[in-house]
């Protein structure tokens, strides 16, 4: 397994004739990719505060956020309201969690060495999803004695029993792939698939004890939403991405030396254990807390990833804070998506994630598998 | 000119009153609001409803919001609505805190099943919408045939054992427990329910089934529908060798009459009663 392969077969490539090279380098100066994710960004910004109930003009959109109070007017619906109550907290949220999830790909990816790996399917997300579900329904029926807000959907507790999940997925997952010796991990796959199989049978045994006002708590893990955005979860989703990027510096360098395989990075000094529980430590953080507030979404930490290192090579350093800008543009296209396709009602994202995501994981499957060797 | 003015305040009270219940434009999130609001002769002031709203055609026919559990608020902001009457099950929360500090009026009535707080529903989504008489008057019909049920009922000597069963397509077949609007309804209609060991609704191991010795097997319409008819529930696991599987007594009721503690709880109670103890196998 060899962390520089996607970026050898882009089908662009291959259409006009290119031959297949291998390039390890950068295609594109990460200058012009972080201009057009910034560009992509503050587009899709613009539209989705546009679209909706009332469209907006963006004249009428920078008004709002330039003065406030202003276009408080006697409108039915002033459009501070919905520029600022309801259309800005779903836009902001889903930008946290796709560029959340998406960099808790990209350390995934490099912590595994495999960047056909991604929170959703090697059971990290679902283990966030089933401890947060277990925590819904346990702290209501057995910790009776807790004090009620420390209870339930709405406690702080809830996104650290979503982290907790994560981090025994992810380590369990470390563990039993770290046996193998570092080749392709089938291994690492096949315990995924395990790990899956177990949290789907515990949350249908988890449905079956909750109660009907908890069951709709937990069929909201299926497919995720960013109906639930408010400015409270925000601020923790934000603080949290913000600690994380903190560590890019030495999550990059870090994660850019287990590339080379652990006994080369620890012989070039790395402290191959320390950073490799790190990544596991931040990466699951990302996946626990986004997961428990707005559900599981899947396919974001691995399209984004994929498609980024296609274009600026596998280097961690620019790697990294691309992820999290291409995340953030993704899951605010999906959401847009999301909340104007069947209008007045709502799709749920998760469907839109998987929707694009299935198609592009069997497309890169199809790839890895032209090029000989990737699944020995 | 005093008189001209009392005159004038006489005339211009009930037409403002008027004048604000024809401006409304309300949005319903749940069947059960849905069906109180045309009963109560309001129906035109509906501009939206969610997809549990199946009756009347009506309702059907106005623009669906998404599921009650499942809504999103630019979905209902988009029908300009001035008044919102859902359900306790009206969700997510945050939805309807968004729709509040959207300015608009929400109102969210209690869900509990039993009489009492289906009347109350009924008297107060009547008050909110100018329709207080219509609703007493509902409110008034339901009184009556549940008493006349309830006297019925009292003085029975035997009350059948009654399994609700809810199921959709061919794979999810649940029973009812306690606490239920299906458990509360068996009891308005004079049964008792055959499983009383859980609270909610628990999928049933063929031998439960058995177990629980059910005179009669209560499911609703879209349920029957969905098992192909009276066949299909015999078909279920275990139901052939229950007492009412050997007699092949089903009971199919409408939805919505049987579970929705609406307007038309008075007329399920009485089918449920009727189908419970009149139409009997060769009449006690």
């Amino acid at each position: 397994m060899i962390i520089s392969s996607p970026e050898t077969s882009s089908p662009e490539m291959k259409s006009i004739g290119v031959e297949k090279k291998k390039i390890t380098g950068r295609k594109v100066p990460p200058i012009l990719v972080y201009t057009l994710l910034a560009v992509g960004l503050f587009g899709i910004g613009i539209l989705s505060l546009k679209f909706g109930s009332i469209q907006l003009s963006t004249e009428e959109i920078l008004k709002v956020l330039i003065l406030r109070q202003d276009s408080l007017s006697e409108l039915e619906i002033p459009h501070s309201v919905l520029v600022w109550n309801l259309r800005m907290p779903r836009l902001v949220l889903s930008m946290l969690v796709g560029a959340c999830l998406a960099s808790a790909g990209v350390c995934i990816q490099g912590l595994f060495r495999n960047p056909l790996v991604e929170p959703g399917f090697i059971g990290v997300s679902p283990g966030a999803a089933l401890a947060a579900s277990t925590w819904i329904v346990f702290s209501e029926k057995i910790l009776t004695f807790f004090p009620a807000e420390l209870k339930g959907k709405e406690s702080f507790l809830l996104q650290l029993c979503a982290f907790g999940g994560a981090l025994s997925v992810s380590f369990f997952l470390h563990v039993v792939s770290k046996r193998e010796g570092g080749g392709f991990s089938l291994v690492l796959v096949l315990a995924g698939i395990a790990v899956n199989a177990t949290v789907v049978s515990l949350l249908g045994f988890l449905s079956y004890l909750a109660d009907d006002a908890q069951l709709r708590n937990l069929t909201f893990w299926s497919l995720g939403s960013m109906a639930i955005a408010s400015w409270h979860k925000i601020y923790l989703l934000g603080s949290v991405l913000l600690i994380v990027t903190f560590f890019f510096p030495v999550l990059a360098r870090g994660l850019d030396a287990l590339a080379l395989g652990e006994a080369e990075a620890f012989h070039t000094g790395f402290k191959v254990r320390r950073i490799r529980n790190l990544t596991i430590v931040l990466a699951s953080l990302l996946v626990g807390v986004s997961i428990s507030i707005c559900g599981n979404i899947a396919f974001v930490g691995l399209i984004v990833p994929h498609i980024l290192r296609m274009v600026l090579g596998p280097g961690h350093k620019t790697l990294l804070p691309a992820s999290l800008f291409g995340g953030a543009l993704l899951l605010s296209i999906a959401d847009l998506a999301a909340r104007t396709v069947a209008f007045p009602s709502e799709l749920p994202i998760g469907i839109i994630a998987a929707g694009i995501g299935g198609p592009f994981f069997l497309s890169l499957i199809l790839q890895a598998k032209r090029r000989e060797g990737e699944f020995r | 000119m005093k008189k001209l003015l009392t005159l004038a305040l006489f005339v211009c009270l009930p037409a403002s009153i008027f004048a604000e219940a024809k401006d409304l434009r309300i949005v319903t999130l749940n069947g059960t609001v849905s069906e109180i609001v045309f009963a109560l002769g309001k129906g035109k002031l509906v501009v939206g409803n969610d997809t549990s709203s199946l009756y009347p055609p009506e309702a059907l026919a106005l623009p669906k919001v998404g599921y009650q559990r499942a809504l999103s608020a630019e979905g209902i902001l988009s029908l300009k609505p001035n008044l919102i009457l859902g359900l306790e099950y009206a969700g997510p929360p945050e939805v309807i805190e968004q729709l509040k500090s959207a300015g608009l009026k929400v109102i969210i009535y209690p869900g509990l099943p039993g009489v009492e707080p289906a009347l109350n529903n009924i008297l107060a989504i009547g008050k909110e919408i100018g329709a207080e008489k219509e609703a007493l008057k509902i409110v008034q019909d339901i009184r009556k045939k549940h008493s006349k049920i309830a006297e019925k009922v009292s003085k029975l000597k035997s009350k059948p054992k009654v399994l609700f069963v809810y199921h959709r397509g061919t794979s999810l077949a649940q029973v009812s427990g306690t606490e239920t609007p299906a458990d509360e309804m068996i009891r308005l209609g004079g049964g008792i329910n055959a499983v009383d060991g859980f609270k909610g609704f628990k999928p049933i191991t063929p031998e439960a089934v058995i177990a629980a010795q059910p005179d009669i097997i209560l499911i609703p319409s879209r349920g029957l529908e969905s098992l192909g008819g009276k066949d299909g529930v015999f078909s279920l696991p275990g139901v052939k060798d229950t007492p009412a599987g050997k007699k092949s007594r089903v009971v199919a009721i409408d939805d919505l009459i049987l579970l929705g503690f609406g307007p038309r709880l008075g007329q399920g109670i009485e089918e449920l009663f009727e189908s419970f103890h009149l139409k009997t196998p060769g009449k006690k």
